[in-house]
């Protein structure tokens, strides 16, 4: 369905030198770099990577809207850049930009979205009931654009991208701002979507519980390049070699005398929000274990849990190795 | 017809969004009439001390004044600028994504914008002619003038257009947009009527896409050309809408390769 072969775009930024008024410095950033892989139709592939790393300008080369440097690229086998007609199968929603009309009420753009992509009314007055159980948007949709929310705003725009029903959708951070049980309702959707209706998604999300929750595959971008592509178990299982073991003690000042305990070649603890984060080796958590019953013996450790490896924490472990700059 | 449709939507929606505020139509009308009353006391000034200027009478001047004034009150919307806008902070991904022609969305967008400011300019203009008694005969010239003025309009868009895709190179409007406007404001005949400045320069200015904006549509209205010669004057202005339809295409499929979408 989406076919990469060793694509790479790279960005020419001018900027003005320091000290001067007509001389410019060039930059060239490469933001993909030979990108290589094949996302089968009803996958939902959760896409990750740091700021800068090369997500948005994937997304934006599959939809066809920026022109790769080398490489080849295929949507639904045609290319995205000169056929215009892959538009009909694609929705993207990039979380940071606006489609609706701002001064005009939602229900407006989605009759003019109907329009362009000359859909039926009896399909879009359906879409729009989906939509509705989902977001609950039917209250919104007599309000111009400009006077909602942000949340509220996400919901209808993600609800109007949705109105042609493309098999690909695009998702570039599509719950930006949005409170926690709308997220819920957002991850709810994308999964319906998915399962239910067979579209192929790419989600790009800061968020990685929602990764965790909606995809099986994972494709990981560094500094434009991917340095992991499978399942997410596959990835989990990679790490599940360690451990990780949060103390919450008795008296914050003591997080020092905890800290020397645990500080030795095999065993790594960090403090994080007065709790001790322990990442251990398999092998050794019996030893380790010993000494936290010890401390909690004596009141210094008041609580102890062994904390399954979420993706954030293998993520970090794996740009941290790579020496990428973490936030 | 499917595709018809989607088009005269483009249109209403671009339309309805100058009746989304209150003052925007009613800016427009108050700006005309202030522009108007300044141009009728400068030809006052000037008609008082002759009868005949660049060929009119003071009541055709006033009439020429009111037109043009008018015809660029139309095109006041500031395309080039909103479209370099889109460029430079990535709104331009969702207009691009469309599964319609982007110079198509340009054009028909501003036919939307300039449909709005019609319907409040054209009656007032009409009652300041009647009001001002410029003796235009309306029911005469005012057929081949919309002709006119419809083809003008889609002249002005083509060439914005052309102005606006060189922001994807330069990623700014304001040079651009400036020299956009001194060009066709000089050379429309949008300030003076370009006979006024030079009766050569009117003549071949005919054969150039600028004069077709303002100076012909307007000149029609005022009955400043031959009745037989309109048929040529309009075929001058759907030719040059032709060509520069395609340089906007030519030039489009050339910068599209250069679109960055900035910011996420």
């Amino acid at each position: 369905m989406i076919n990469f072969n060793n694509v790479s775009k790279s960005y020419t930024i001018r900027t003005l030198k320091r000290g001067h008024l007509f001389k410019y410095n060039i930059i060239k950033k490469e933001a993909v770099k030979n990108l290589n892989f094949r996302i089968y139709k009803s996958d939902l592939v959760g896409y990750v990577g740091l700021n800068g790393s090369g997500k948005s300008t994937t997304i934006k080369l599959i939809c066809g809207l920026l022109y790769p440097d080398s490489g080849q690229i295929k949507v639904n086998g045609q290319n995205p850049f000169l056929n215009k007609d892959t538009c009909y199968n694609i929705g993207a929603v990039f979380g940071q930009k606006q489609q609706l009309w701002v001064d005009l009420p939602v229900r407006d753009s989605y009759e003019l979205l109907r329009g362009i992509y000359k859909v039926s009314k009896h399909d879009y007055h359906e879409r729009l009931e989906i939509l509705d159980s989902l977001l609950e948007i039917s209250t919104l949709l007599d309000m111009p654009a400009r006077k909602l929310s942000l949340g509220q705003r996400m919901k209808c725009e993600f609800a109007a991208t949705l109105i042609h029903w493309p098999q690909i959708l695009l998702l570039d951070e599509p719950a930006i701002g949005i409170d926690f049980i709308s997220r819920k309702k957002i991850v709810q959707l994308i999964s319906l979507l998915n399962k239910k209706y067979g579209k192929t998604i790419v989600l790009t999300t800061h968020n990685l519980q929602d990764i965790e929750t909606l995809c099986n595959r994972v494709m990981v971008i560094d500094k434009g390049e991917i340095i992991y592509d499978g399942s997410q178990n596959e990835l989990k299982a990679k790490s599940s070699k360690q451990s990780k073991v949060i103390l919450t003690l008795s008296n914050e000042n003591s997080i020092e005398d905890i800290y020397i305990h645990f500080q030795t070649t095999d065993v790594k603890a960090k403090a994080i929000n007065g709790l001790v984060e322990i990442i251990v080796n398999n092998n050794d958590i019996a030893h380790v274990m010993n000494t936290v019953n010890n401390l909690r013996s004596q009141e210094i450790i008041t609580k102890v849990e062994i904390a399954p490896f979420a993706l954030v924490d293998i993520l970090e472990k794996i740009y941290s190795e790579r020496g990428s700059e973490l936030p | 017809m499917k595709k018809l449709l989607s088009y005269s939507q483009w249109i209403y929606i671009h339309f309805r969004t100058q009746f989304a505020y209150r003052g925007i139509i009613l800016e427009s009308v108050f700006d005309f009439l202030v522009r108007n009353i300044l141009l009728y006391y400068i030809w006052k000034v000037v008609y008082e001390c002759t009868t005949i200027v660049a060929n009119r009478t003071y009541e055709q001047m006033i009439a020429y004044a009111l037109t043009s004034s008018m015809i660029i009150s139309l095109l006041s919307y500031p395309d080039i600028h909103f479209l370099a806008y889109d460029i430079k902070h990535g709104g331009i991904a969702y207009s691009l994504l469309k599964p319609m022609d982007f110079q198509l969305q340009f054009l028909l967008k501003d036919t939307g914008i300039a449909l709005a400011y019609f319907i409040a300019l054209f009656p007032v203009c009409v009652a300041a002619m009647f009001v001002l008694n410029t003796s235009v005969d309306l029911t005469s010239n005012w057929p081949c003038f919309i002709i006119s003025l419809t083809i003008g309009i889609f002249l002005s868009f083509t060439i914005n257009f052309i102005f606006g895709s060189l922001c994807f190179w330069v990623e700014n409007s304001w040079g651009i947009s400036n020299f956009r406007h001194v060009v066709v404001g000089f050379l429309s005949g949008a300030i003076l009527p370009l006979d006024l400045i030079s009766i050569r320069l009117s003549r071949l200015s005919l054969y150039f896409p600028f004069a077709g904006i303002v100076y012909i549509p307007a000149g029609i209205l005022t009955d400043q050309f031959e009745k037989q010669n309109i048929g040529v004057l309009l075929l001058i202005q759907i030719c040059w809408v032709l060509i520069l339809w395609v340089i906007g295409k030519l030039i489009y499929q050339k910068v599209k390769r250069l679109v960055v979408i900035n910011g996420g």
